[in-house]
């Protein structure tokens, strides 16, 4: 067996119904035209476009109109947090959220924004009591991911939402992981902005939303036009959005999550049974779809080439190029070479318990020789 | 994950060395690390009459040191401990087509051949 792919939260595979859902938007014969023109060809596009809002919203338990689109969660964080924080305001976070949220408020950092950035425990849970604790006069906004791309650890966001509610201060949840994997209500659970992207559901690359809750005002952050009422100008991608109305429309949580947690305990079950293997993060209080596993005195670079048929991710996928150890682990409490030592395995729709049998044997195998080869390597190598 | 065919084609070929204790000959065994680049090795020899009899390195670190090793290994077995001073790890490199970024992990592997010479050296 060759080409295993266990990387579903760096990226899914399109879902076929996806693609021909989206060839339908791309020729002369198709809904190819500019949705914000007036003529037929426009108006036929539109109604695709207003479509595919309706099919999103309806997953995530909104109202179409608040959902705008953008060309990813990156850009929706980006507009999100710069769109409410300015020069004297304070926001809060945690020291786990993704590149995209930890960049972004950094930015705002250098520019006046006073920052607090919260800890979590040592599976990656934040205290929710800390958020209440950090909240000053000038808060204006809380921004914390649902679940964490790296570990797979899901916050409590409706307490959160909660807290923020009861001190009237925006909630922005970071949610490019969950959807199509747990149940997401924005609206019922008072979330005010939240991240949405396609490809981490089997959706196209390039294409992602920002919800925005009745009332608030977000700046924009790009001018050019009325698209997306000014949000987000641009001319709307017809075939991209249309790829995440199917993608979102395809969704079936109560099987999908059942079928992935089925995968998540076949797969721990098996590589729990190496020795000096370790969970990162926390079991139940995760995503279905995530198990982040440290293999102790393995070193992570050797690992990985050895078993190179499976993709799999050192930490999170962004940060391939980057030599240095994940910040998410490091948080965890993690040393560089248990960082290092690190696996994330991530699966979905397509994944194959064969496949996961065929991993665990792998793992156990490799890890075995690789064991032998390390020999007795000093505390370091392995703590 | 950027490796040479010929790094990946000896990382896959390497397997633990084992060393008897009824073998006979003069048993060297050193270590070396560079903890800021996540490596640790042991070089360990069994020298009979000045040939290297037997040679094996125990690494935790990447595929190109592990495959630095494992070119070092072939060249050295039945070879005389003297021809350690031979050994040149930029040359090594360069045939294994490791980046040069990369020098800094395999040096760790020259160390410890040193550290083996040295004593052997002390007690010949």
């Amino acid at each position: 067996m060759k080409g295993i792919y266990l990387d579903y939260a760096a990226t899914t595979p399109i879902d076929i119904r996806v693609i021909n859902a989206m060839n339908d938007c791309l020729g002369l014969e198709d809904a190819f035209a500019n949705p914000s023109s007036t003529h037929k060809h426009g108006m036929d596009a539109s109604y695709l476009v207003e479509s595919a809002r309706e099919k999103i919203a309806g997953k995530v338990c909104i109202e179409p109109k608040r959902l705008f689109f953008t060309s990813g969660a990156t850009e929706s964080n980006n507009i999100a947090i710069k769109g409410i924080a300015h020069k004297g305001k304070h926001i809060i976070t945690s020291l786990t959220e993704h590149k995209a949220v930890l960049d972004t408020v950094n930015f705002l950092e250098s520019h006046g924004v006073e920052v607090t950035y919260l800890k979590c425990d040592s599976h990656g849970m934040i205290d929710l009591s800390d958020i209440e604790k950090s909240i000053k006069e000038n808060t204006v906004l809380v921004s914390i991911m649902h679940v964490n791309n790296e570990i797979g650890v899901e916050q409590d966001i409706k307490e959160i939402a909660r807290i923020c509610k009861k001190k009237n201060i925006l909630f922005h949840v970071d949610a490019a992981q969950s959807p199509g994997k747990i149940p997401i209500e924005l609206n019922d659970w008072g979330i005010d902005l939240a991240s949405l992207t396609a490809h981490k559901s089997y959706g196209p690359k390039g294409i992602g939303a920002l919800y925005v809750r009745e009332g608030i005002m977000v700046n924009n952050l790009f001018h050019g036009g009325d698209q997306e009422r000014g949000l987000r100008p641009g001319t709307l991608a017809t075939h991209q959005i249309v790829g995440m109305g199917k993608a979102y429309e395809l969704f079936d949580i109560d099987t999908e999550s059942k079928k992935l947690l089925k995968i998540k305990k076949r797969l721990w079950s098996g590589l729990s049974k190496i020795s000096g293997t370790r969970l990162n993060g926390h079991f139940e209080k995760s995503s279905p779809h995530i198990l982040n596993v440290i293999f102790s005195g393995i070193e992570g670079n050797s690992l990985r080439l050895a078993v190179s048929e499976i993709s799999v991710s050192a930490g999170s996928a962004c940060n391939a190029d980057s030599s240095e150890s994940s910040h998410v682990l490091s948080i965890l409490g993690l040393s560089d070479a248990l960082a290092n030592s690190s696996i994330r395995f991530s699966f979905g729709r397509f994944t194959k318990l064969a496949e996961i049998d065929y991993t665990i044997e792998r793992f156990t195998n490799e890890v075995n020789r690789l064991k032998g080869i390390m020999g007795k390597a000093p505390e370091w190598c392995r703590n | 994950m950027n490796y040479s065919n010929e790094v990946i084609k000896r990382f896959r070929l390497l397997e633990k060395t084992s060393f008897l204790s009824k073998e006979t000959g003069i048993f060297l065994e050193s270590d070396s690390e560079d903890r800021s680049l996540g490596i640790w090795v042991r070089c360990q020899m069994l020298i009979f009459e000045e040939l290297i009899k037997k040679i094996g390195f125990s690494i935790y670190g990447c595929p190109d040191t592990l495959a630095s090793a494992h070119k070092v290994q072939s060249i050295l077995q039945n070879k005389t401990i003297h021809d350690i001073e031979y050994i040149n790890m930029y040359d090594i490199r360069v045939s294994l087509s490791i980046p040069v970024g990369k020098m800094g992990n395999i040096l760790v592997i020259e160390n410890t051949l040193k550290q083996c010479l040295e004593s052997y050296l002390e007690v010949a």
